[in-house]
């Protein structure tokens, strides 16, 4: 019968002992049959797992933890021989049962760092590599005693088919870099039980298709630097228990087919100048005046058109034109000039003919003025308004114009959006990393980075170009620092190892 | 020379370019835009020509974290994240320098994260220096600041890669070099910069 040691002496003989007992069937059953093993990194030592007599901890990979998060994980106690029992492949799968005394872990790693790890002290640490999957076919349930921290770099999808209930004890803040997007297909209500605060540096805009509501039960305050505009297509209302004040610097207008002013005990239409009537008005009062006031024969007014009524002072005027339909003409001395007057009570009937009416009407000219009843009116004025008090009241006391002034000098805006204190680059007091990022641009730093310091933003040696101190330092070119990795061998089995510092 | 790309992860091939258009494994384009120093939505970026450039120069920038990310030999403790990824102009700002090549995703800087959550000053450099012997880029700069309020030494890793096509053909410069509170401290060399 032939079998592979047919020949094992020529063989040993031309390639030598060595590589004959490392392929091939082992001469003496301690070999392995496949080569791999012992590691080249176990040449010229034990043959037993340096994770075994605790020359080498098998870790997970976990990477670093992220910035202000920090992953807690403290060092492993090196391993003591025997008490830790170690499986390792070929490949370089682990699966250690370590009693050693303080150290107490089991692990489960696959050669690429992925694993389960259940630390000495409690801790369980779960890695992955590449994705991590987990389903679970029933309910599932996560109570954390302490806090955590979740980081995701890439996007996060949160599908929930019921509802989605979070209730926090504390703060709910949400920082968003972009834009903050809710769809809501049913209500959308928000109780606040404090004050409730919204700011908008751009434009604000609510569209309303059913009926808007805004009910405050204290007051409400609008101010409005620009312009404000209400466009109303129905009907408006401005209903008050109290009063209603309207004041325009330079003008108000209000406008329509049937306009109504009506004040139940009192109204005042004042003006230096204007027009009050129009063509079909009626006008009832108790005083008619000048611009003079109160004042006989000075209060510089002028009346055009007929009047009906009695007059307790009758100024004299020599001529009467069209006081033909004038039937008492009680208190005048002299009725000569009342043409067609009925009846003259104290003088004597009128006899003027119709043809002594001046062509062109009453003559403009007043040719005498004389107060035929002694006082010319009983009354009394509580405040008449000549142009003076109609300027004074436009500029004092409780309807005076209102000085309107909204934000002055921008402080309020300013406060807000930070765009001009920070030249253009920043909008908002900006963290240091975003003070870092800005700071590649050297427009950037010659423009900002003095306003920064003084702000105490960035430190006080950021002007400095010296570095406090050096230490190692390597040329361009490449070097073997971090050696080679051969083809075809694990890591592990790397030639060269990494240079301790 | 023509870099080999991922078929899988190709962005030419990608068909709409989003904040999730894989780059590589376990790595998207939002991985750039949310940088701590940086956060950007990408809706800023209108034509979706801008967006495929900025995703091909990304993908430059993914396959130089997969080399750091994938060698739990050596930085098995330590995690590499984009702290400046793509630059948005400011309100008013004028595009220049480092800031334009960040908004074009041909800059993006890196830190090396420890286990604490902190800056690992010691592995920042030993990653610099491998990024420098085992790949290709246009350059890499090593940046130190002292930036942080209290005056704190902060490190970064800048990796700039060259401007490439459709075909991804692009000449690679290999430079390297040391900033400290952005002022060049050596041309063609990594320097280690230390608190004290």
């Amino acid at each position: 019968m032939t079998t592979k040691k047919d020949n094992f002496l020529q063989r040993t003989q031309k390639l030598g002992t060595g590589l004959e007992e490392t392929i091939g069937i082992p001469e003496d059953g301690f070999q392995d049959p496949t080569g791999e093993f012992p590691k080249r990194d176990y040449n010229f030592g034990s043959g037993l797992n340096k994770a075994a007599r605790g020359t080498k901890i098998n870790k997970l990979y976990t990477g670093g933890g992220d910035i202000g998060v920090s992953l807690n994980i403290e060092d492993q106690r090196p391993s003591e021989f025997p008490f830790n029992q170690v499986d390792e492949t070929t490949s370089g799968h682990v699966v250690e049962y370590d009693d050693t005394p303080g150290g107490e872990r089991i692990l489960i790693r696959h050669r690429t760092g992925a694993g389960v790890e259940m630390r000495a002290d409690g801790s369980v640490l779960v890695s992955s590599t590449n994705n991590k999957i987990e389903v679970t076919g029933g309910d599932q349930t996560v109570i954390v005693e302490g806090a955590g921290n979740l980081v995701y770099k890439g996007n996060l999808n949160l599908v929930v088919s019921g509802d989605y209930n979070v209730d926090v004890g504390g703060n709910y803040n949400v920082n968003v870099a972009g834009s903050h997007i809710m769809g809501i297909r049913d209500n959308h209500r928000t109780f606040v039980s404090n004050n409730s605060e919204y700011v908008t540096k751009g434009t604000k805009s609510t569209k309303t298709i059913g009926k808007h509501s805004d009910i405050m039960l204290s007051d409400n305050n609008q101010f409005v630097k620009g312009t404000q505009k209400n466009w109303v297509q129905g009907e408006v209302e401005f209903n008050s228990e109290k009063g209603i004040l309207m004041t325009g610097k330079e003008s108000v207008a209000v406008t329509s087919k049937a306009t109504n002013v009506t004040g139940s005990e009192k109204l005042s239409v004042l003006g230096t100048a204007g027009d009050i009537g129009g063509k079909s008005i009626n006008f009832t009062g108790k005083v008619y005046q000048g611009n003079a006031g109160p004042k006989p024969y000075a209060s510089d007014a002028a009346f055009f058109g007929s009047f009906f009524g009695q007059s307790t002072s009758a100024m004299f005027s020599r001529f009467a034109w069209k006081a033909e339909k004038s039937k008492f003409a009680e208190l005048s001395d002299v009725a000569n000039a009342a043409f067609k007057a009925n009846t003259a009570a104290t003088g004597a009937a009128a006899s003027v003919s119709e043809t002594d009416i001046p062509t062109g009407g009453a003559p403009e000219t007043i040719n005498q003025q004389q107060d035929l009843a002694g006082a010319p009116w009983s009354g009394t004025f509580e405040e008449w308004p000549v142009p003076e008090v109609v300027t004074a009241l436009a500029n004092n006391g409780e309807f005076a114009i209102r000085d309107v002034v909204i934000d002055e000098g921008d402080k309020l805006k300013d406060i807000l959006d930070l765009t001009d204190d920070y030249n253009g680059i920043f909008n908002k007091h900006p963290s240091t990393q975003e003070i870092r990022s800005a700071m590649r641009s050297s427009g950037n730093r010659s423009s900002l980075l003095g306003k920064l310091m003084s702000e105490e933003r960035v430190g006080d040696k950021s002007f400095t170009s010296t570095p406090p101190a050096i230490g190692r330092t390597v040329g361009k070119e490449p070097t073997s620092r971090f050696g080679y990795t051969p083809i075809g061998n694990a890591i592990e089995n790397r030639g060269k190892r990494f240079t301790p510092k | 020379m023509m870099i080999l790309v991922d078929p899988v992860f190709n962005p030419n091939f990608a068909g709409q370019i989003s904040s999730a258009t894989k780059l590589g494994p376990g790595i998207t384009i939002a991985k750039f835009l949310g940088a701590y120093g940086d956060r950007t939505p990408f809706d800023f970026v209108g034509d979706e020509t801008t967006r495929l450039s900025i995703a091909r120069q990304l993908y430059l920038q993914s396959e130089m974290m997969q080399v750091i990310n994938n060698n739990i030999e050596l930085f098995n403790d330590v995690r590499l994240i984009v702290s400046e990824g793509i630059y948005r102009a400011g309100p008013t700002e004028t595009l220049s320098g480092d800031c334009e090549k960040k908004n074009k995703g041909q800059l993006i800087y890196y830190q090396v994260i420890n286990q604490e959550g902190t800056i690992d000053f010691e592995k920042t450099f030993e990653i610099a220096e491998y990024w420098k012997d085992y790949t290709t880029y246009e350059k890499i700069i090593l940046d130190y600041d002292t930036y942080n309020p209290d005056g704190s030494l902060t490190a970064q890793i800048g990796v700039e890669m060259p401007v490439v096509g459709e075909t991804f053909d692009a000449n690679f410069s290999n430079n390297v070099e040391t900033v400290y509170n952005n002022v060049l401290q050596s041309a063609n060399e990594l320097v280690e910069i230390k608190e004290s």
